[in-house]
């Protein structure tokens, strides 16, 4: 033990050995960039239209384009039991005064809600009858479904235009507000609320755990009483034991 | 377990929950799976130490606390 008191800081010199190896790993094995970049500008998503090829598309939520929500916060609001329109708008570019401009046969609009990377939900307007074109619309009410009883925040959306043989000839990705009643009235957060009261009840509570350490500890005498170097002496009731019968001295005659 | 161990572990689930917490009332997006693992990782780090720190304190001042009460022997008068 380096120190003499139980529970000190000399028990548990290990705790700022790790913390400052953490420290270290924290700024040294991640990206500087990353932790220098502001939040807004992370989550900002890409404004060039996808695989456009000729096609320029567009789409609108409750009117105003989906341009105007690039990130996180600057994102569209959809309210508890909401739906919103999603107006999808295309065009072929090229040709003279629109003669020989390329035809494009979409069928399908999606829109997609993004969580941790992965598709959440996806909903489409498929139009069956879908013939060879210079332009068209799609019109689609989105609402969250049955999502909004579990989750709220801000989330990424994809809209995109999918093309008879099944490639995406245009994709725009924008974001989206979906509001719970009250802030917090979803499942997740109100999980996640509980969760944070009861950590931070242990975190209160943590001291307690400290005697568990110190009670491996032996007890030290007050400062000032030397230590005795003898083990404690028996009872004086307890009948002495052979082995601490002194060996009687010898004789010496042999 | 040590009470910086146990707040090292309060620390990281505080870290976790906290970033999932922002990302419901809207401070944060998620929907990248690079960077929700990014801001995971980094406030459980920062979680871990934070409450380590703090769990390492308040287990010192619990045992000093009762060392003062309790701890003094019978018969000893200082």
């Amino acid at each position: 033990m380096a120190s003499g008191r139980p529970g000190t800081f000399g028990t548990r010199r290990w705790v700022p050995l790790a913390a400052v190896g953490m420290l270290a790993v924290v700024l040294f094995a991640l990206p500087a960039a990353s932790l220098a970049s502001p939040t807004a500008a992370s989550v900002r998503t890409s404004l060039a239209p996808a695989a456009s090829n000729g096609l320029y598309a567009q789409a609108t939520w409750n009117g105003a384009n989906i341009r105007n929500y690039p990130s996180a916060t600057s994102a569209a609001h959809i309210g508890f039991n909401g739906v919103a329109n999603v107006y999808y708008n295309w065009s072929s570019l090229g040709g003279v005064a629109g003669v020989g401009a390329p035809l494009y046969t979409i069928n399908d609009s999606r829109l997609q809600i993004f969580y941790f990377g992965f598709a959440l939900a996806t909903r489409d307007v498929i139009n069956s009858a879908a013939a060879p074109a210079t332009s068209g619309s799609f019109s689609m009410n989105w609402s969250t479904g049955a999502l909004e009883y579990v989750l709220e925040g801000s989330y990424k959306l994809v809209a995109s235009l999918i093309a008879t043989n099944g490639t995406t000839v245009w994709s725009q990705a924008f974001w989206v507000y979906v509001a719970a009643p009250f802030y917090v009235g979803a499942v997740l957060p109100i999980v996640l609320i509980l969760l944070l009261i009861w950590e931070l009840y242990n975190v209160a509570t943590v001291g307690k755990y400290a005697t568990l350490g110190a009670s491996k500890a032996p007890p030290t005498p007050p400062a000032g009483e030397e230590t005795p170097s003898t083990p404690p002496a028996a009872p004086e009731s307890a009948e002495p034991s052979p082995t601490e019968s002194p060996t009687p001295p010898s004789e010496g005659g042999s | 377990m040590s009470a910086t161990t146990s707040g090292v572990a309060a620390g990281i689930v505080l870290g976790i929950v906290g970033v999932l917490l922002a990302q419901q009332l809207g401070f944060l997006g998620l929907s990248d799976l690079v960077r929700a693992i990014e801001y995971l990782v980094v406030a459980a780090i920062v979680g871990g130490i934070l409450f380590g720190v703090i769990g390492w304190a308040l287990g010192r001042r619990y045992l000093a606390r009762h060392a003062s009460t309790s701890g003094t022997p019978p018969g000893s008068d200082d």
